[in-house]
């Protein structure tokens, strides 16, 4: 993966994942509170996203992330930093 | 130990609580307030009057949903003085899974947050349910508000009971059981007063040689075992501290905020601390112990906190089924400046309670020291039974006696080695999550042809609930439809944490038994090849 990704796909690919609707996927979400997620269900998001972007996402990161709009500015931290 | 095992109900120990404390004592911590125990007693006094207006009393069942906050506990408290039943609900229940618990417990009151009363009314309404629900803040439809003043010339004493009878209903909660398939339990005045002096145990001796305002930070949820356990840790004379969301990153800032000096935490909890990144830039050093629950605390564990938090001292861990109202054995000794503790496993039964443990072989017979069988337990912290399950009752409670279904080796005096789960059940963050319940929940969405659910092992949090699906065709459904199906009807911590589709569900040779094993390397193969790679 190559190519900054935008939030439209990013939010089309949470929807799948949370199988919350699209249209209600917004970036200030937090994982925790609005997801209703815990360490190992934010961890088992990465592990999709990671495949669905074919983009490694480091651990260590991903206990820091609080919100969606985390989530699409690490992945693209990565993807800017292997270019 | 501040609290002597001779008061039998949990009004008892409220009151007593109460006459040795000075009301200036700050009792809780949320959000950078400090509530003092003058601050709680009027809480406490307002939801009791105010709930005494809405009919609790003995015998009625009582349901709320809500997220961290004081008033979870002041709502405990206030429905224990008028002899109420309470059923905690976690938050993270979807709506219709709400409902239909409120409705098995026949609630007659529900208590929620004006962001959840939309839903939760809407779901309600279409399920013919019929209990009212009020809120605990502003009512978005000008409703009842537990918040409202009650009126300044009425007496709580007139309301609360003057006699609490010990085996007076108290909690309504649902427990995994030995199979995973959730069953309803109803713990007693008396169950909950005996689990006040079990789970003081965690506190001792900490206390004994701490200064007065001793804090702990939590990051366990106040829903059923958080807030039995939070009523032994406050009883106990220790200053709480929580806060509604639990990040990792949060909980650190909270540490820092009231420099505390304890952490009460879940293991898997302690792993995502470790992993931040920042946290060196947390001042760490006022931490001396740590408390855990809800699952195994590893040696190797404790001496990777000793390398961040280098004044850890002591260590605590509880152990405990919903049967055993909680906490009855723990686990504890302290740090020394390396790190390295003898043990973790080892649990010792909690003295002057007066619960025993019996390890048996699978026939029931009793063994001796040194060898392995399954826990039994019986004692004033175990339950009756499970309701409305004569059956399950009968198979899991005989003559007083729990078994836990869980794997020991007797180490006489009254402790064991805990050496494994039921092999049935996927321990999923500290939560006990059946695979059978998820895989009949996926196997009822349309498109869906068969499934199966495993735990696979984690390298830092447990087990992950892995679901295999097989598709009726390729198009017929998606991860999105799956997922959507899941948390309508699931508890969060139930919903796979991954799906595979595949073209067939692996089974053995033989009488085709579904191969378990052949899923889990499956899935352990696809998490080395992503989770090998994220760990830096």
């Amino acid at each position: 993966m190559t190519e900054k990704i935008e939030w439209p796909d990013f939010a089309e690919k949470i929807a799948d994942y949370t199988g919350l609707e699209k249209g209600d996927i917004r970036p200030e979400m937090n994982v925790y509170y609005d997801l209703g997620m815990d360490s190992l269900g934010l961890f088992s998001l990465g592990m999709y996203l990671t495949k669905t972007y074919q983009v490694q996402l480091p651990l260590s990161a991903v206990a820091t992330i609080e919100t969606l709009e985390n989530i699409i500015v690490l992945i693209n931290q990565q993807i800017e930093a292997t270019v | 130990m501040m609290v002597t095992p001779n008061l039998k109900t949990i009004n008892e120990l409220y009151d007593d609580f109460v006459q040795r404390t000075p009301p200036e004592k700050p009792v809780l911590g949320f959000q950078g307030h400090t509530i003092t125990l003058g601050d709680l007693c009027a809480r406490v006094d307002a939801f009791t009057i105010q709930m005494s207006q809405l009919d609790v009393r003995p015998g009625v069942a009582v349901g709320y949903t809500l997220p961290n906050c004081p008033e979870v506990i002041y709502l405990y408290f206030a429905i224990s003085r008028l002899g109420g039943c309470a059923l905690p609900l976690y938050p993270m229940i979807p709506d219709r899974g709400k409902v239909g618990l409120l409705q098995r417990a026949d609630a007659q009151l529900v208590i929620t947050t004006g962001r959840q009363y939309p839903t939760l009314k809407e779901a309600s309404a279409q399920a013919g349910a019929e209990y009212q629900i009020v809120t605990v803040g502003a009512h978005p439809e000008g409703g009842t508000s537990l918040m409202a003043p009650p009126p300044a010339d009425f007496d709580p004493g007139s309301v609360i009971l003057k006699q609490t009878p010990p085996h007076l209903p108290l909690l309504l909660a649902a427990s995994s059981g030995t199979t995973g398939i959730p069953k309803s339990v109803l713990m007693t005045q008396a169950n909950l007063a005996a689990e006040v002096y079990a789970a003081s145990e965690l506190v001792t001796p900490f206390t004994d040689d701490c200064p007065p305002g001793y804090s702990t930070a939590m990051a366990f949820p106040l829903s059923t075992a958080g807030m039995i356990v939070v009523s032994g840790v406050m009883f106990s004379g220790l200053f709480m501290i929580f806060t509604a969301d639990v990040s990792p990153v949060k909980f650190m800032e909270l540490v820092t905020q009231w420099e505390a000096d304890s952490i009460s935490v879940p293991p898997a909890f302690c792993e995502a601390i470790l992993s931040l990144p920042m946290l060196d830039s947390f001042d760490r050093s006022s931490i001396k112990r740590v408390m855990t629950g809800m699952d195994f605390l590893s040696p190797a564990l404790v001496q990777r906190l000793k390398e961040k938090f280098p004044n850890l001292n002591r260590f605590a861990n509880g152990y405990g089924l919903i049967e055993t109202s909680d906490v009855i054995m723990v686990a504890k000794g302290t740090v020394p400046d390396d790190g390295i503790v003898p043990s973790t496993y080892k649990v010792t039964l909690v003295e002057g309670v007066g619960n025993q443990i019996e390890v048996r072989d699978e026939a029931g017979n009793s063994i001796p020291a040194g060898e392995e069988g399954i826990l039994h337990v019986k004692g004033p912290n175990v339950l009756q039974g499970y309701l409305g399950n004569p059956e399950e009752t009968q198979r899991s409670f005989v003559d007083g006696w729990f078994c836990t279904g869980d794997v020991v080796r007797n180490e006489d005096n009254g402790s064991v080695t805990l050496l494994g789960r039921q092999k049935y059940l996927i321990k999923r963050g500290g939560k006990s999550v059946s695979p059978v319940v998820v895989q009949n929940h996926l196997n009822k969405l349309a498109g869906v042809k068969d499934s199966a659910v495993v735990g696979v092992p984690h390298p830092l949090y447990g087990e992950m609930a892995w679901a295999f699906v097989v598709r009726q065709s390729e198009d017929a459904v998606q991860l999105k439809d799956v997922m959507k199906h899941c948390r309508a009807e699931l508890a969060n911590y139930m919903v796979p944490d991954q799906i595979t589709f595949i073209p067939q569900i692996p089974k053995k040779p033989g009488v085709g038994k579904v191969d378990m094993d052949a899923m889990k390397a499956m899935a352990l193969k696809e998490l080395d090849s992503i989770a090998g790679a994220k760990n830096d």
